[in-house]
């Protein structure tokens, strides 16, 4: 099927629901501990140069997580300063975040309407992030034409999942298998998912989609290697393959079958990396970061009275505010 | 055999052969979606991912309702209602709901993107879930099902000299299957209405989002077995012919009742938001089955053929295969029409405008009609279904098991 380490195991793990705890080595539960920066030890990353944006992470930070012996590489950033790039700053409320425990840590997103000029290159990088197949999307970007011509304005609104608080997906799912983790980002377990669909059905933002086995290449002469290529969601690195007989698709490996959906790039923020559309957002309107930490750039903005979250009357309570 | 007349073998049995044929041809058209399907995944369906649910979906459904309905109808009527001539169906309501069920969760099976996880459903479930609830609560319905059919089996062969069951002496017996049937009385309103609350409880789908959702899945389920029944009652079971007509009368009328019913339902929930039609979501969806491109499903199959047709028939109806065909116009027509009009216009309007043109894609989509593939998968099904009841239906008559019900002819 595929490949993960020991944070995919801490993914999929059953006990998950289990605010702050983890599975230790010896197999005891112990309670989540801080990420300490142990080692900061300068690497030159030609790989992070390319996946960051800006031209001054291609530094990366080794600090371990001293819990399971896992290290994790943090990018290092530039001491503060004024009029800095917001992504910057977000990065630092990033990794001051994930020096917590994770059920300390309140992930949110916030969209700046205002600033979206519909460019859909997040839904893009979203799509080269997380390799996903036609059909197959985690954040299109919906765009409103208002009046008529000539007078007429048009508006844009990115469709993340919304990592709702109260999500009506998950408990529908007949098998346990998507659910909301303490830090907020509601997750789905390839492995478990029986693709029955219902999860689709009851969120109520279409933000959940099926993977149905089709390939961009599908009826041309070559196979593009670039749909053949892993994707890292949940840490676990899947290999998108259908194993065939005489061309009878004799089983189909996951995701293909699975419903899919945007999990703020879980991947890459335990990495200390913001969510593949921040970062590539031409407009810098979208915004990421801890919600419980009241000195972070979200904080500050969602604390503002232009605030608007969509279908607030179902009482899912979404993560992700949009600015007007 | 000795028992038996001619006259007393259904239309279908008479014309077995024929039948054979039909449901033969029917198959063999068929089994190409099942092949599709299993040996190319769901290339050929038509939904998506915006359209999560399909024909296969509404077939689940349907014969679910089928099943859970045949047998909570025939119980009601012979053990709460009283109304004794439907003894003489024996049998007939639980091999229906056997088979019924059968088919219903092979629709479903073929529905999901892991068919070969299936099982997860028992070894992680997530009884939060209706899903899994009814998982469990279609496993527990078919042992019930299958020892219940047991049980008559035997009773019925205290009647039958070569039976190869053992005999079981009549009191005893109806004691338990008294209190089986009971018990079977309370799975077939959990199932039929938790089908309902399937959809019911999805909050995100405001036509679904609906109270009553459960109570129509009921009735639905009574009327779509009902009308089963008696297709199966006029032309496979072998009984007595008055007995036959006196049965499909009284269980024809009951049907059609409910239907009657079912359609003031219907007209509460369709005119009660659309009345002002100033707010609400359901009220685009309610408009799409009214006066949408597929609105002849609504009118010409639903209504004129399923309910006016089908009750001109059991009104007037003089001969067996009237009643017959009723049931299966109020079964294909009036109970799978309205099936397929809640699973797809539920789902058909998007959840946020403008997210089909935001990415544009085959399976993101709002438009559904079910693709080649999919019908020939309900059509195969339809000859397992009629083909099985076929057969079980020949055992009863030609097999060492019974000759239900004739026994008083050969008393006289
Ligand atoms: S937006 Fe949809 S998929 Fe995301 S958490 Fe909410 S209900 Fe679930
Ligand atoms: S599609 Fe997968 S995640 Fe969604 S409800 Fe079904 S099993 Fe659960």
């Amino acid at each position: 099927m595929g490949e993960g380490g020991e944070d995919y195991k801490k993914f999929s793990n059953k006990k998950r629901g289990v605010e702050g705890q983890q599975i230790g080595e010896n197999g005891k539960k112990k309670k989540g501990q801080v990420i300490k920066r142990e080692v900061l030890k300068k690497i030159s990353s030609t790989v992070f140069a390319s996946i960051v944006a800006p031209a001054i992470l291609d530094e990366v930070v080794e600090a371990s997580e001293g819990r399971n012996g896992v290290s994790i590489k943090l990018p290092e950033l530039p001491p503060p300063q004024p009029n800095e790039d917001v992504l910057i700053t977000m990065m630092r409320d990033l990794q001051k975040a994930l020096q917590k425990p994770m059920e300390q840590r309140k992930w949110v997103m916030v969209i700046d309407l205002r600033k979206c000029v519909g460019c859909h290159a997040c839904t893009i990088s979203c799509i080269a992030e997380n390799k996903l197949p036609p059909g197959v999307v985690y954040r299109p970007v919906i765009e409103e034409e208002i009046g008529k011509y000539p007078n007429v304005a048009r508006r844009f609104l990115p469709r993340p999942c919304l990592q709702c608080e109260n999500p009506p997906c998950v408990p529908v799912c007949p098998v346990n298998a998507t659910w909301k983790r303490p830090d907020g980002i509601v997750v789905v377990d390839y492995k478990a998912c029986i693709g029955c669909k219902y999860c689709i059905s009851a969120c109520p933002y279409g933000a959940r989609t099926s993977d149905y086995g089709e390939y961009y290449s599908d009826g041309t002469p070559e196979k593009v290697q670039y749909e053949e290529l892993p994707s890292y969601e949940y840490h676990y690195k899947w290999k998108r393959r259908k194993k065939r007989l005489l061309g009878i698709i004799l089983y189909e490996q996951s995701p293909i079958g699975n419903v899919l959906k945007c999990h703020f790039c879980l991947h890459r923020i335990e990495r200390g990396l913001l969510p593949q559309c921040v970062t590539t957002c031409i407009g810098r309107a979208t915004f990421f970061g801890d919600a419980n930490d009241p000195e972070s750039l979200v904080s500050k903005l969602i604390a503002q009275p232009n605030v608007m979250r969509l279908k607030e009357e179902l009482g899912t309570n979404p993560r992700v505010f949009y600015l007007m | 055999m000795e028992s038996l007349k001619i006259k007393d073998m259904a239309i279908g049995l008479r014309y077995g052969r024929l039948l054979l044929i039909g449901v033969a041809i029917l198959g063999a058209i068929g089994i190409i979606g099942v092949i599709q399907r299993l040996g190319w995944g769901h290339k050929w369906t038509n939904s998506g991912s915006y359209i999560p649910w399909g024909l296969w979906v509404v077939a689940y459904a349907y014969f679910v309702g089928i099943s859970s309905g045949s047998f909570l109808l025939s119980s009601l009527l012979t053990y709460v209602f009283r109304i004794h001539v439907l003894k003489k169906i024996g049998v007939a309501p639980l091999i229906t709901a056997i088979i019924a069920l059968f088919l219903g969760l092979i629709s479903i099976w073929f529905d999901l993107g892991h068919m070969e996880r299936v099982y997860y459903v028992f070894t992680r479930p997530n009884f939060n879930s209706i899903m899994a609830l009814i998982v469990w609560l279609y496993t527990a319905y078919f042992i019930f099902l299958i020892l219940e059919l047991y049980l008559a089996l035997r009773v019925a062969a205290s009647d039958t000299p070569k039976s190869p069951l053992s005999r079981l002496s009549n009191e005893r017996a109806l004691r338990i299957l008294g209190v089986l049937a009971s018990l079977g009385i309370l799975l077939d309103i959990a199932i039929s209405g938790g089908v309902g609350a399937l959809f019911g409880t999805v909050s995100a789908r405001p036509m679904w989002h609906n109270p009553l959702y459960p109570i129509f899945f009921i009735l639905l389920a009574m009327i779509s077995g009902g009308g089963v029944l008696m297709a199966v009652v006029a032309f496979l079971y072998p009984m007595l012919e008055e007995e036959r007509e006196a049965v499909l009368k009284s269980i024809g009328r009951v049907v059609a009742a409910i239907m009657i019913f079912e359609l003031l339902l219907e007209w509460a929930e369709f005119s009660i938001p659309m009345w002002y039609g100033v707010y609400g979501e359901e009220i685009k969806n309610m408009k799409l089955i009214l006066f949408g491109p597929s609105w002849w499903v609504f009118w010409i199959i639903h209504l004129l053929i399923g309910f006016v047709v089908s009750l001109v028939l059991i009104f007037a109806g003089r001969k067996t295969w009237q009643w017959g065909l009723a049931g299966l116009l109020i079964t294909l027509g009036f109970a799978a029409s309205r099936y397929y009009n809640i699973v797809i216009p539920g789902l058909i309007t998007p959840v946020l405008p403008g997210l089909e043109e935001a990415f544009v894609d085959h399976r993101l989509r709002h438009e559904y009609v079910p693709s080649i593939s999919e019908w020939l998968v309900f059509i195969f099904l339809i000859a397992v279904g009629v083909f099985l009841i076929y057969i079980a239906n020949l055992l009863l008559v030609h097999g060492k098991f019974v000759q239900i019900n004739l026994k008083e002819e050969t008393k006289q």
